[in-house]
């Protein structure tokens, strides 16, 4: 906490107190601001379920009583209607945000207490709160680190993103249905934003609680900032997603870049958390129905150590393994897992790392975000996704030595695209 | 018969209920005790206490005492009428039931609900507890107060992360409604507001990580209640409305009771 502003320094029983204090002579209370220490779950090597309860330094919130920060503003009740954002299609990227945003919930009510040294939370959805601030944090700071200079780790005010806290996606206002309501987390390029779904079913930490999964959801603003942050790609990213139809190869290209999304925002998520198993372990944890997730987001797990582009292509790998991807030879161009194809990717690229975390952080990392602008670019010229899109620049970012090993791995995860020479730098 | 004898004596008859009447029937015979004809010469002063007491009625008895003092026989006579209706009034409310206040004792399970904050959710806290209370045996308007000793419990998160809260919770409250009575079966609706005062037990669980800490909690409630009562058994049915720790909150509760 600032030690120039003043600070609300009260127990639980005083707390009343000074709230009242506060009503009578309201202006004199500043916003709690960062640096502000807090008690979060916080990840911790090795540790039952990888987290402990623990204090947190929030650097960049400005009032944490409404839940407002530097680079994102908390917000509770946010509903998210379908139907409102397929109305977007001619939209500007302003326009869009200002339409999706006009109704973005309210402030946060957080019931805290300050003990002393750190805000505790009285409940549970300030801890979630809490958490998720700090997970966001470390994911902007890892951003911040591997060079992305996108709006994703922007600080300006226009640049603000949004987290809802236990937010619904519906499908309209008048017809309520929860689309997506728990048991996730999202982020959502229209709101340029997250949704922080409540846990319901699920075991283990909440998902939109779990720094991996938070740095996932971070990873794909990543991704929509630097790919599609031009004006002109943008139009590419609106005119597909807002269509009221598309030709075959225009779905295949838009899963194929969902799948791509999905494995940058699992290495992403590495990075950040500089452990691989991090994502498998949220999904073990949780329990249940998630558990085949983890085994499919595995690295080194049995999916990710069989698939290759060519075997899912071919529909040739095992047929256990297969399964889960939901591919068949007919369907293959227009609907499929695309974690699947995404899982390809990322393993690539932990290989091409030499399955070492600081490396994928320190110098893998990098040469993605410094190759996400040329895809975009290529959108924006016409150019309709394909994967080769993607692996060409990242292997050109890469330093000479994991150049060679990126090509090496790529040449064994995506045989037929490399040996047709579709990724000039490995040629 | 004198005017304040008459109003006295048809308000007995008229009424007919013996907690109300009684009640009133010995506050005023302890305000006219001395109006007796064993007084002697003193009468006519107390009865002129009583008209500066009681207006009209006062007035009568002032006039009864003029009548008095024309006629001994007919103030004797007068007098007749009126007293005896003092101790029979007297007589017959001390030893009922309904002429004292009664101890309730009841056990609620109550439910609040309380915002948190998203805004979306609701925070549902479970009671259980132990109240006493007393109130005025009166048909029609009656109040009283009891005393709760509450235990709160509530929580979220899944079972791995989650803060849970145990609260123990004192409350006194003031309760004012209106009853009516069918022999032994009652039933009465009522206001009532109270403040509470507790402690939050709250538990933060991260997995293996557990953390206690303990937090004065304080509640504001006012709301709406029924009671049906059969004999000495009452069923208790309230909702209501109020702030804890200074965040409102909805509440409800039923409870089963034993009146003494």
């Amino acid at each position: 906490m600032s030690t120039s502003k003043p600070r609300l320094a009260f127990s639980s029983g005083i707390r009343v107190a000074a709230i009242m204090v506060c009503g009578i002579s309201w202006f004199s209370c500043a916003p709690i601001a960062g640096p502000v220490t807090v008690e979060a779950v916080v990840p911790i090597f090795g540790a039952v379920g990888g987290v402990t309860l623990g204090d947190v330094t929030l650097k960049t919130v400005t009032d944490l009583e409404r839940g407002e920060g530097e680079a994102y503003d908390v917000r509770g009740n946010l509903r998210i209607n379908l139907s409102d954002v397929n109305t977007l299609g001619n939209s500007s990227y302003q326009e869009m945000l200002d339409a999706v945003r006009a109704n973005d919930g309210d402030e946060l009510e957080p019931h805290m207490a300050f003990d002393g040294e750190r805000y505790v939370a009285d409940d549970f959805e300030t801890l979630f709160y809490f958490t998720m601030f700090a997970n966001f944090e470390a994911a902007i700071d890892a951003a911040v680190a591997v060079g992305d200079t996108s709006r994703a780790s922007s600080f300006a005010a226009d640049d603000r993103a949004v987290v809802g806290l236990f937010a619904s996606l519906v499908f309209s206002e008048l017809l309520p249905l929860p689309l997506l309501s728990s048991d996730n987390a999202a982020y959502l390029p229209p709101l340029d934003g997250w949704l922080a779904l409540r846990s319901a079913t699920q075991e283990g930490v909440p998902f939109a609680m779990h720094r991996g999964v938070a740095a996932h959801e971070f990873g794909h603003r990543l991704f929509f900032q630097n790919v599609f942050g031009k004006e002109a790609a943008f139009e590419v990213w609106r005119d597909q997603t807002f269509a009221e139809s598309l030709t075959d190869d225009e779905l295949r290209s838009q899963m194929l870049l969902k799948g791509v999304d999905e494995g940058l925002a699992d290495i992403f998520a590495v990075a950040v958390m500089r452990d691989v198993n991090t994502i498998p372990e949220a999904f073990t944890e949780a329990g249940g129905v998630f558990v085949p997730e983890a085994d499919r987001r595995d690295f080194e797990g049995a999916f990710a150590t069989a698939a290759t582009w060519d075997n899912l292509r071919e529909l040739s790998l095992d047929t256990a393994l297969l399964q889960s991807c939901g591919l068949t030879r007919e369907e293959f161009k227009v609907s499929f897992n695309f974690y699947c194809v995404g899982t390809v990717l990322a393993a690539s690229l932990w290989e091409t790392a030499n399955r070492d975390v600081d490396v994928l952080a320190d110098e893998v990392m990098p040469a993605i975000v410094r190759a996400l602008p040329a895809v975009g670019d290529a959108l924006a010229a016409g150019t309709p996704f394909d994967l080769p899109l993607l692996l060409e620049p990242i292997a050109a970012e890469l330093p000479p030595d994991l150049r060679a090993r990126a090509c090496q791995r790529f040449g064994e995860r995506f045989e037929s695209l490399v040996v047709a020479g579709a990724v000039p730098t490995c040629r | 018969m004198s005017l304040s004898a008459f109003l006295l004596g048809a308000h007995l008859c008229v009424s007919g209920v013996p907690g109300d009447v009684a009640r009133e029937a010995v506050d005023e015979a302890v305000v006219a005790q001395p109006r007796t004809p064993s007084d002697g010469d003193d009468r006519g002063d107390t009865v002129g206490d009583v008209g500066d007491r009681g207006g009209d009625r006062g007035e009568g008895a002032e006039r009864t005492s003029s009548s008095s003092s024309s006629s001994s026989s007919s103030s004797s006579s007068s007098w007749s009428l009126s007293a005896p209706s003092f101790r029979r009034a007297d007589d017959d409310a001390l030893p009922t039931h309904d002429a004292r206040m009664p101890i309730m004792v009841d056990v609620p399970l109550g439910l609040s609900a309380q915002g948190t904050a998203s805004r979306v959710e609701t925070l549902l806290t479970n009671w259980v507890g132990i109240r006493v209370g007393t109130e005025t045996p009166d048909d029609g308007v009656y109040w009283g107060g009891d005393g709760s000793l509450l235990l709160g419990e509530d929580g979220a998160g899944t079972p791995d992360v989650q803060v849970s809260r145990l609260t123990p919770l004192l409350e006194a409250r003031g309760r004012l409604g209106m009853r009516t009575r069918y022999s032994q079966f009652s039933v009465g609706g009522y206001t009532y507001a109270g403040v509470g005062l507790g402690v939050n037990f709250l538990t933060t669980k991260a997995f293996e990580d557990e953390r206690l800490r303990a937090t004065a909690t304080t509640t504001v409630r006012a709301g709406l209640g029924a009671t049906p009562q059969f004999g000495p058994v009452r069923f208790v049915v309230e909702t209501g409305a109020g702030w804890r720790d200074l965040r409102f909150e909805l509440h409800g509760s039923i409870a089963g009771s034993i009146a003494f």
